[in-house]
């Protein structure tokens, strides 16, 4: 039962070098572990070897685009469980309808008000951890 | 005359005149004979017989040019020997040879038509009388024959000629004028080729022109009437040409070259309908390609400023804690910061919503309540600008097929530019009803890219301002993309170009009505369902 009491880990994924510096300040600063990645492929590397709690995934990446990284989280056995939210610039039903279909728990417009994504983060967390417990109790 | 007597004379020296002496006396025969042969140039041939019977045998022969006769022969006497050689041969001169007591005989016979006498002595003394005398006979018998042929040769001429005195009275006609204008005798001067003739008569001698011409119609005809006025002998003369039928051919040419130019016009017309019809079509599609360009630069532009934005507002949202503490200022600052970020965010959703419009949600929907709902959401901001809101929608207006939300902001960006107008206060009037249209108008017609037909019926909703309107040089330009009169940062000119795309999206049309200085009438037109367009005829009203 120490699990809701370690400092949540949440790996961004966004080609705005800007971007990524100012979510790990503001998501430090309110307790969470940031790590970030510059591009698809490396979120993919860090997300495998560090486990995070939550992904954050810009969708308009040179190279490996967040649908395909959200697609390759998906096929993985060790990551499909670990919630993503899509960060995005992007505006339009069908962007967030593929993202959802995709598997994507949550979506969020840029720009934000921090507020709101640390929200969002709260609700995918709460959400992971029932499925979670929900797994658990159905194991034993 | 003078020419063809000349000639007459020539053929005479040339030719051989045939010449009958009728003359019972031997020595007064030789004695012409003799003076006949004394004439070198002529050359006469003479036959002489004793008796008037002789002579006239040789006269039904033919052939004789000439007669010299005596009057007094053993088988006639005087007068009669003239009236028997003319009656045997009218039109051969005659020339009476009389002893010297004979001359008052003489003289009656030229009554008779003789044409000269000659006294035998003188012959005797003078024999060059006698050929001159001759001559003369011929050529004076030939010129009263050119005379008389002549005379016919314009009484049988096919075309009207009549001549009147000064005053209008008929003083010749030719058969032809008595034939064609058979009524002219008695009609005095109301007659239309005598109408008028004096007048004309006066106008020439005024003039010094020698002739004028008139038409004149007559009994269906129409004839070229060419007047003459002779004021020495104070006749007028008038020659006719029945032009009935060349003016017919003319009347039939106008028509034809009348109807060419028409069938000229109306294919110009065609022509300059079909070139309007490009420019249109053009105009439309570099309208639809601007928009295909605001599309793909708004998704652009989407993504490169949207991310910095969002990195702003994160900057403020890290700063917000410690500059809060230190101050309300600073807390206003980031404020300001943040409300800069919306608005641009808010610039560039309104482009992305714009390039992908939102589909129609359409149902039957009351446009009183949409203006209702409209007119209350700018409530506030009318009262502030001290505008008086007005609102007037027909009994008759039926539900239409609407996407409520999006038809009000339509309206709303229609009033926002009136509110924009009337800086200093004024009258916003909105007003719905049918109409009928009647004739084809802006996209009213029957080409495929109308909006509507002539004939339906559609409902209107007016938004009308009292405001500072729209110059007329900017007024077509108002619906397109980019296109503002505000200051930068204000607005980006695609209000009304996506009023009007919504507008459109519903079917219906919007056209701005605007003068200087006199305030601006934004007019939507929608469709009315097809049952409520059978049924609503005459039912038009505002």
């Amino acid at each position: 039962m120490a699990e809701h009491l370690r400092r949540r880990t949440v790996l961004m994924i966004d080609d705005e070098a800007n971007a990524r510096k100012l979510a790990k300040l503001l998501l430090e600063r309110e307790g969470y572990r940031v790590l970030t990645a510059a591009n698809g492929e490396e979120g993919l590397i860090l997300a495998k070897v560090q486990q995070p709690d939550v992904v954050l995934l810009d969708i308009l990446m040179p190279k490996t685009s967040g649908h395909e990284v959200l697609r390759r989280l998906q096929e993985d056995q060790d990551l499909k469980d670990i919630p993503v939210i899509i960060v995005t610039a992007r505006r339009g039903e069908q962007g967030i309808a593929a993202s959802f279909r995709l598997g994507a728990v949550s979506h969020i417009e840029k720009p934000y008000e921090t507020k709101d994504l640390l929200q969002k983060i709260q609700v995918a967390l709460a959400l992971a951890q029932q499925e979670e417990s929900g797994r658990a109790t159905g194991d034993a | 005359m003078i020419y063809f007597l000349e000639g007459l004379i020539e053929g005479m020296d040339d030719g051989h005149l045939n010449v009958l002496l009728i003359e019972d006396d031997p020595q007064d025969a030789q004695l012409m004979q003799e003076a006949l042969g004394e004439t070198a140039n002529t050359s006469f041939a003479l036959e002489w017989v004793d008796r008037v019977s002789k002579g006239l045998e040789r006269l039904a022969r033919g052939g004789i040019d000439l007669v010299l006769t005596d009057l007094q022969l053993p088988d006639s006497q005087g007068l009669e020997t003239v009236a028997r050689v003319h009656a045997q041969a009218e039109g051969v001169p005659i020339i009476v040879l009389t002893a010297l007591d004979d001359e008052g005989m003489a003289i009656q016979a030229l009554q008779k038509g003789v044409q000269d006498y000659l006294v035998k002595r003188y012959i005797k003394v003078y024999p060059n009388l006698l050929v001159r005398s001759m001559r003369y006979a011929i050529e004076r018998r030939r010129g009263e024959g050119e005379l008389i042929r002549l005379a016919s040769f314009l009484e049988q001429c096919p075309d009207p000629v009549l001549e009147t005195d000064g005053s209008g009275v008929i003083t010749y006609l030719n058969r032809a004028a008595r034939t064609q204008f058979a009524d002219l005798f008695g009609s005095a001067a109301t007659h239309p080729v005598l109408w008028g003739l004096k007048d004309a008569a006066q106008r020439l001698q005024r003039s010094g022109a020698t002739s004028l011409t008139r038409e004149v119609p007559y009994r269906g005809k129409t004839y070229e009437q060419h007047i003459s006025y002779y004021p020495q002998s104070d006749l007028i003369r008038s020659y006719l040409i029945d032009v009935t039928e060349r003016k017919q051919m003319e009347q039939r040419e106008r028509e034809l070259a009348a109807a060419a130019a028409a069938a000229e016009r109306k294919r110009a017309a065609e022509l300059d309908e079909a070139y309007q019809e490009l420019k249109r079509t053009q105009a439309m599609l570099i309208q639809a390609e601007k928009m295909a360009a605001v599309g793909q630069l708004a998704s652009g532009i989407a993504h490169e400023v949207r991310n910095p934005l969002g990195i702003i507002l994160q900057c403020v949202n890290y700063l917000e804690p410690d500059l809060q503490s230190r101050g309300a200022q600073h807390a206003e600052v980031l404020q300001v910061i943040r409300e800069a970020v919306m608005t641009s965010d808010k610039i560039i959703r309104g482009l992305l919503d714009f390039s992908r419009p939102t589909p129609l949600e359409l149902k039957p929907t009351s446009i009183a309540s949409v203006i209702d709902a409209s007119l209350a959401l700018v409530q506030a901001q009318a009262a502030e600008k001290g505008i008086r809101l007005m609102k007037d929608v027909a009994d008759d207006v039926p539900l239409v097929l609407l996407d409520e939300h999006q038809m009000q902001q339509v309206l709303i960006n229609l009033i926002l530019n009136a509110f924009a107008a009337m800086p200093t206060g004024g009258r916003l009037s909105i007003r719905s009803y049918l109409r009928r249209l009647t004739e084809p108008g802006l996209r009213i017609g029957l080409r495929s890219a109308d909006a509507f037909r002539p004939g339906q019926t559609v409902l209107v909703c007016e938004v009308e301002d009292t405001g500072t309107g729209i110059p007329k040089e900017i007024l077509p330009r108002v619906f397109h993309p980019f296109f503002t009169t505000k200051p930068p940062g204000e607005g980006i000119g695609l209000g009304l170009t996506i009023t009007a795309a919504i507008v459109e999206g519903h079917g219906g049309t919007i056209s701005l009505e605007s003068e200087e200085g006199n305030g601006t009438k934004a007019v939507i037109t929608l469709p009315v369902s097809q049952d409520r367009d059978r049924n609503g005829e005459g039912s038009a009203s505002r």
